[in-house]
């Protein structure tokens, strides 16, 4: 009872510090600013901005009351932050919405985010690291009719920047849970799923025919029997042409993908296996359009996502125009009290994949009046783009102590990944070494430490192409280091150091230091950062899509508060 | 059950709206008989109305051929007659002739397309040539510009690299137009064009696949001027006729391109030692009003004519490589004055869009 009544007084407080209630409804949300300046530094080829400082900030504010819902988000852009699309540029409310629900009927109007099955055929998200925000705006219906079974339509547009994509979606999903409907409790538990999405876009090629309508379908299933589970999905996307004039690349082959995974877990023990097939798959909201802001499927990566500094300096995304993946995943936790346990057990992850091109000189289907081409459908023997073969230790060492080590090996195609011109930068073997130390001074304050290396080695030899080492063109980038400290107290804030050493590279010019500070201070609801420093040209993934940034030099300001 | 058959029903609608195309998948008509007067190569369906008999086609000519479907330029006239075109307002208007032969031609729309390219671009040789199959559909009425910007992929290749990426195409006014208070387009990633300049300030960037849209939307506008070149080894002059009456902000460009400059430039994943770069901007001679007037009346003619030194104006972007191009190597001269094409543009001042352009080979 005493535990009910302190529940209840928290939330009570909670509420009233959150939220802004009272009788009429709710009102939450938050808001985030980002400025950063930026200097030159010809030595990491960082340039400077016209307007010193750039911005990206916004506002979300909701309301609610029972079952209805409505709310806006404001953006401001003032410019944008060099690592976004110039395209982001001023201020608006691109975002607003207002949704209510009766009887298990659930209608949107406005804004909306939207996703089906895994999105192989369609994924409207935002993802405010990468400047990828393609949010519909429409009507979308979610129905819940009786248990296990559940629908949802919608018709949209899609959002690029701070306008929306001349084409209309239409799109369906429903999903069974045959288990819940038939009302039985057998062992294996089963469910289905059916999409369709169709854009529509006018036609206006003058010599070769398109499509008006481009529809895309996927089915999937999931199966459950104790602690096995398998589940796959396949998608379909009719020919989809882009709207160019030269006959020889102009492409009429249809897309597919299909996904499998199978999972086993107990207590202590899981292991997943992943097999992806992709061909074709690129499904954009505009035909006529390029880049990112106007793709609106999402193929997830079969590659772990790493968080580590020098595991994610060559980091991998899906090639949604064709690749063919495998994945397999063991996660062990080591009893406490065995040899290998310890006091406090040990934590273990095993994980290794690898994606290949389809087979082929195209690496995808061709169709078109010159050229036929369909790659076999299940071939491993083609270039390799990526392999990553990585093992994880995390073992606490005492009440104070906790330890992380990783070793990793990673294959990355640099040249094809990145779309340079083969013997640029060349095919990379890098091996990575990753300890993360924390030691618990007190109940309040705490100290990390974290050290990185990474041995690079260059795979393929092109023989005097270029002047630099393997007959490259440009100079390799070799091995990197990396240390970091950072001092936290709980509830209060923070302040890291770290340096990012580029010691072997092939150029002396370029042996730099990447040297960074942040300093975070958070009270209540409000949390402030301050950094200084410099950042290399890279790629930058989340969730497996992944975005070129520029080198930049310079301070940023943090603020994030939420009611 | 009622609500399952909604779903299905609902879901049949999406899956039937869709329209997978089956080949052939050139619909466009014409001749496709390689062996015809008339053979249209873009053509994917023959029309059944090739051309094979020459000879003269005007019935005022006294050699008139009432066969003929094409007209091989034979026409013969009456003692004293010259034949030609009488009109004006049509491109090849001739003031000694007396006899109109019926042979006027209108002058027509001609679209600019502004190729934002880099030689160490890997995707910009596929705009290249999808430039060139759109000059193929259309023909002198599209003119192509190349213009080499951006510190990524313009930039000449540092000398120990050499010879490979040695040569720096940009200019000081591609970089000008490719800034970031004007045009803005290297920072959205390269290829883009512009066609005609359309769509300024916001949705002047276009990518390949839009251009093939945008040029036909611009075909189908109105002609209100029509433009003439001539030149020789010093001077270039420009006419401009009114063809409707007009009024606004209206500034000429003159400016010269380079065709068949072999150099290298990165496509796809190779690098090509010798790779043809075709519509090179070299430079840009005027760019300024051809008339103090706003308002402009059908049939008014404006002439300008420009001066030009090439040794000076090749020398010129030397310096400016050598100077103020970020990371220039002076590695910009070497021009083949025999590949020069003059382009002159009008445009308007306050949209950019630009109203009428055209090509001629310069007469050094």
């Amino acid at each position: 009872m005493k535990r009910v009544y302190l529940i209840y007084i928290v939330s009570l407080v909670t509420i009233n510090l959150f939220g802004q209630s009272n009788q009429i409804g709710m009102i939450n949300g938050e808001f985030n600013l980002n400025l950063k300046s930026y200097q030159e530094d010809i030595s990491i080829g960082a340039e400077k901005a016209e307007e010193i400082i750039l911005n990206n900030a916004y506002l979300n504010l909701n309301f609610t009351r029972g079952n209805f819902a409505t709310g806006i988000r404001y953006e401001s852009y003032l410019n944008a932050l060099e690592d976004y699309d110039p395209e982001f540029r001023g201020n608006g409310i691109p975002y607003k919405y207002a949704t209510y629900s009766i009887d298990g009927l659930e209608i949107t109007a406005g804004n909306y985010y939207e996703q089906l099955g895994s999105g192989l055929i369609f994924r409207s998200y935002e993802e405010k690291g990468l400047g990828i925000d393609n949010a519909m705006d429409g009507i979308r219906l979610k129905y819940n009719p009786s248990e296990g079974v559940y629908f949802k339509t919608f018709i949209g547009k899609s959002r690029t920047h701070f306008t929306y994509a001349e084409s209309i979606f239409r799109g369906i999903d429903g999903e069974l849970n045959i288990n819940k409907i038939l009302k039985n409790n057998a062992k294996t538990q089963i469910r289905l799923g059916l999409s369709g999405v169709s854009r529509y876009q006018e036609r206006e090629n003058p010599i070769f025919e398109l499509p008006q309508n481009v529809g895309a379908y996927s089915a999937r299933l999931d199966l459950q029997r104790g602690g096995f589970s398998y589940a796959v999905e396949y998608a379909y996307k009719i020919n989809d042409p882009a709207n160019i004039s030269q006959a020889s690349d102009i492409n009429y082959a249809s897309g597919s993908a299909i996904k499998n995974n199978l999972s086993f877990s107990k207590k202590g023990l899981a292991i997943s296996l992943d097999l992806h097939r992709i061909d074709n798959m690129e499904f954009k909201s505009d035909r006529d359009k390029d880049g990112k802001a106007f793709i609106i499927n999402y193929i997830s990566t079969l590659s772990k996502q790493h968080s580590y500094s020098l595991l994610a300096l060559y980091p991998y995304a899906t090639q949604s125009n064709g690749e063919i993946g495998v994945q397999a995943d063991i996660f062990l936790k080591v009893k406490k009290g065995s040899f290998l346990g310890g006091k406090y057990g040990t934590k273990i992850s095993l994980n290794a994949s690898r994606m290949n091109a389809l087979s082929g000189d195209y690496g995808k289907s061709v169709l078109n009046d010159e050229i036929d081409y369909t790659p076999i459908p299940l071939c491993f023997a083609q270039a390799l783009y990526f392999q990553d073969i990585n093992l994880e230790i995390e073992k606490k060492i005492n009440k104070k102590v906790r330890t992380i080590f990783i070793l990793a090996n990673q294959i990355y195609d640099r040249d094809f990944i990145e779309q340079h011109t083969v013997g640029e930068y060349g095919v990379l073997s890098s091996t990575i070494f990753v300890s993360d130390i924390s030691y618990k001074l007190n109940k309040r304050n705490s100290i990390r430490f974290e050290i990185q290396a990474l041995k690079s080695q260059q795979l393929e030899d092109f023989k005097g192409q270029g002047p630099y080492a393997n007959g490259l063109e440009r100079p390799a980038e070799g091995d990197w280091y990396m240390g970091g400290i950072e001092y936290t107290i709980s509830k209060l804030g923070f302040i890291s150091i770290q340096d990012m050493y580029n010691a072997g590279n092939e150029d002396p010019d370029k042996r730099l230091h990447y040297l960074n500070v942040n300093i975070g201070y958070q009270k209540g609801a409000n949390r402030f950062e301050i950094g200084y420093g410099k950042k290399r040209a890279g790629i930058f993934c989340a969730g497996g899509v992944c975005k070129l940034i520029p080198s930049s030099n310079g301070f940023s300001l943090t603020i994030s508060s939420t009611f | 059950m009622k609500k399952y058959f909604l779903f299905v029903l609902t879901f049949i609608f999406v899956l039937n709206s869709c329209e997978k195309i089956e080949g052939p998948y050139n619909l466009l008509e014409g001749c496709t008989d390689i062996d015809a007067f008339n053979y249209n190569e873009n053509a994917g369906i023959d029309d059944g109305n090739c051309c094979y008999i020459e000879g003269c086609t005007d019935i005022n000519a006294l050699n008139y051929d009432s066969l003929a479907c094409f007209d091989n330029d034979s026409c013969e006239y009456a003692n004293g007659d010259i034949a030609g075109c009488t009109d004006s307002l049509f491109s090849n208007y001739n003031p000694l002739a007396t006899i109109d032969n019926g042979s006027c031609i209108p002058y027509l729309k001609n679209v600019l397309i502004e190729d934002f390219t880099g030689h160490t671009c890997p995707n910009c040789p596929g705009a290249a040539t999808e430039l060139e199959a759109i000059q193929n559909l259309y023909g002198e009425q599209i003119i192509g510009m190349a213009i080499h910007v951006s510190n990524t992929f313009a930039r000449p290749y540092p000398e120990s690299q050499a010879p490979k990426f040695q040569y720096d195409f940009r200019t000081e006014w591609g970089d000008n137009w490719d800034a970031s208070n004007l045009f803005d387009i290297s920072n959205s990633g390269l290829p883009k064009g512009m066609v005609n300049r359309i769509g300024y300030p916001n949705e002047h960037k276009l990518g390949v696949s839009e251009w093939l849209s945008a040029v036909d939307l611009e075909l189908s506008k109105n002609v209100d001027l029509g433009i003439k070149i001539e030149s020789n080894s010093t001077k270039i002059t420009i006419s401009i006729r009114i063809l409707s009456n007009i009024s606004g902000n209206y500034n000429l460009v003159v400016c010269l391109t380079e065709n068949e400059i072999i150099n290298w430039q990165k496509d796809g994943s190779d690098n090509i030692e010798d790779y043809e770069h075709n519509h090179v901007l070299r430079t840009v001679l005027y760019d300024g009003e051809f008339s103090s007037s706003n308002s402009f009346s059908i049939g008014n003619k404006y002439q300008k004519t420009i001066d030009y030194n090439l040794a000076d104006l090749e020398q010129y972007n030397v310096d400016y490589s050598t100077n103020d191009a970020f990371m220039g190597n002076g590695i910009a001269g070497g021009w083949n004055y025999n590949n020069l094409q003059i382009i002159a543009y009008i445009y308007d001042a306050n949209t950019k869009e630009i109203l009428q352009v055209k090509e001629k080979h310069l007469n050094h």
